[in-house]
């Protein structure tokens, strides 16, 4: 798992978004509402593929339904999810709190430290 | 703006006998995505960390939850098993807006970018949006 590098916010506008997945090079961004509370995940084809569209805000581009991991699930549980929904980032969560999001570089590595080490599947952490 | 702007080159790429194993690495140490698939040459796939996902599980992974305990295992996989041979791309002459409308289209994240038959470079939804940002900051 990887500590949540970018997150943006519904208000804010999709160039404003795009900055922050552009310079952070991520291929998506949770959305957390001032509660902290995530409402939504923006990904790298809904900024661009909105550009132009008259749609200005993150939460008119946004995807409401974001499939999510608890803190600590099993690897099986996160790549199951992976491939099932075609997802590239899945967001990690501790009860409603967003405490990080898993790549699939992070899963490939853990791939190769277990094949490597001769060790079981890790649980996300 | 042209492809070759904003683009990826030299571009990471494997041949289609490597072990699947050799690909793992591969993308792991150069921090790519995918990589595109070249044989004598010629572009005739390319490999994604999804395909490589899916080659270390299967389309369930519930079903097959091992990852080999000796090195080099059982999985005699090769590249060529795991790659995605329909290949789309852009030429080096085509507009960002080609390569952004074709990744769309498909609902892939990169393409290829082709010289000819020789791969030139690779271009990704990060590429493009990285464009945007400094396009944007010029403004």
């Amino acid at each position: 798992m990887t500590p949540t590098a970018a997150t943006l916010k519904p208000e804010w506008s999709i160039g404003r978004a795009t900055a922050v997945v552009g310079r952070c090079r991520v291929s998506a961004a949770p959305v957390l509402d001032d509660t902290c509370r995530m409402v939504g995940i923006v990904s790298e084809s809904d900024l661009l593929g909105h550009l132009g569209s008259g749609r200005s805000t993150v939460s008119e581009v946004m995807s409401r339904r974001v499939r999510t991991v608890a803190e600590h699930a099993d690897l099986i549980t996160i790549i199951d999810l992976m491939l099932r929904g075609n997802l590239t980032n899945v967001p990690v969560m501790r009860g409603w709190r967003l405490v990080g999001v898993v790549r699939r570089q992070d899963v490939l590595a853990a791939l190769r430290h277990a094949d490597r080490t001769g060790s079981g599947l890790p649980r996300c952490s | 703006m042209l492809v070759t702007d904003v683009m990826t080159a030299p571009v990471v790429t494997l041949e289609p006998g490597r072990p699947v194993r050799y690909a793992v690495d591969v993308l792991h140490d150069r921090g790519v995505n995918a990589a595109p698939v070249v044989a004598d040459g010629r572009l005739v796939g390319i490999v994604t960390r999804t395909d490589l996902l899916r080659a270390a599980f299967g389309h369930n992974p519930r079903a097959t939850a091992l990852v080999p305990a000796e090195p080099g295992g059982d999985d005699a996989r090769r590249v060529a098993d795991v790659m995605s041979t329909h290949v789309l791309s852009v030429p080096v002459g085509a507009d960002v807006a080609k390569a952004a409308e074709l990744m769309k289209d498909a609902g892939v994240n990169g393409v290829p970018v082709m010289d000819g038959d020789r791969v030139a470079g690779i271009v990704t939804r990060g590429d493009l949006l990285g464009a945007l940002v400094r396009t944007a900051g010029d403004g």
